[in-house]
């Protein structure tokens, strides 16, 4: 489901070619996900095996300035952007509704 | 189209290239032990911190088949998934059920097929987890399944209750609260984390317990 904006400052959207778009409302989970995220990334490093949690779980907080440099990264080569991001499943704060991307 | 400049902050979670279990691949896929016993690590992931979105061993719901991943390389993924406090009367029941599922695994994983039939018609985590490969993969479960499913718990606590030190808990809490820049009296994360100790504690008891 694509959810279409009105807002001022259209330069500001982008065509995110990702799998799927998660949009939380407040994400009131979001701190317990991190959590588990980085509990997983910490004992797949101390188990030093492959069996435990690839970085895979690992998840990347930006802020502002930085979603604004992941959005241009994506615009200009989602091969530049860290992690893949290009195909990530991002969690924005704040929103609400869920938009399925392509 | 998505208004992201405008968010204060945004996640951005790498993306797994994987399927969920559905019948299309599932009884083959899942007929190898290795794949099952990865399931079963991550089902000892989540009696750590309480995840109960996935597959409902100890837990009373359907679970939810899209938050486990295969890709193509046999590799087991777990999305989603987050530590889930428990108010506190209720926690000593979640302990002493990772406690009986602990001991309970052990003996399905060495259990012989006409046992494990037993226990598939009797014992409602089994029944739980039946019914979900059932509904979600579109095959009945085997003893051989079981038996790589169970020892993966086991083998996913004994792991979990060697890494997971106190000086690992408490370096992952802190990072989370200085990276999330969560005061740290913030209650959720303080909560969860008190629920992964005493989850690590009950695992390390049962498993003592398993060697006397």
């Amino acid at each position: 489901m694509a959810r279409a904006h009105d807002h001022e400052h259209d330069h500001h959207d982008v065509g995110l070619p990702l799998g799927l778009v998660v949009v939380k409302q407040g994400s009131p989970a979001a701190s317990e996900e991190y959590y588990a995220a980085v509990l997983a990334e910490n004992l797949h490093e101390a188990s030093g095996r492959t069996m435990w949690f690839t970085p895979r779980t690992r998840a990347l907080e930006v802020h502002h300035e930085e979603a604004l440099a992941i959005k241009r990264a994506i615009r200009t080569s989602p091969f530049t952007v860290p992690e893949e991001a290009y195909r990530a499943t991002m969690y924005v704060d704040g929103a609400d509704g869920i938009l399925q991307g392509r | 189209m998505c208004r992201l400049g405008s968010r204060r902050r945004l996640f951005v979670m790498q993306y797994v290239p994987g399927i969920p279990i559905e019948p299309s691949c599932a009884p083959l896929l899942l007929q190898h032990p290795e794949i099952m016993d990865g399931i079963g690590q991550w089902l000892a992931y989540d009696m750590l911190i309480n995840n109960f979105d996935r597959l409902p061993l100890i837990w009373n719901n359907d679970g939810n088949c899209g938050n486990l991943l295969f890709d193509s390389n046999g590799h087991v993924y777990g999305i989603d998934q987050r530590a889930t406090a428990i108010v506190s009367n209720m926690l000593e029941q979640y302990l002493e059920r990772i406690h009986h599922m602990i001991a309970r695994c052990r003996v399905w994983s060495r259990a012989s097929d006409d046992e494990l039939a037993r226990e598939q018609e009797s014992h409602p985590a089994l029944i739980r987890v039946s019914h979900f490969f059932r509904v979600y993969g579109g095959f009945v479960l085997s003893a051989a399944q079981m038996r790589a499913l169970s020892a993966g718990v086991v083998r996913g606590c004994e792991e979990l209750v060697r890494v997971a030190t106190d000086q690992l808990l408490e370096r992952s809490l802190q990072r989370a609260r200085t990276e999330l820049d969560i005061e740290p009296t913030g209650t959720d994360l303080q909560s969860a984390h008190e629920l992964v100790l005493a989850a690590r504690a009950a695992m390390r008891d049962a498993l003592a317990q398993r060697d006397e």
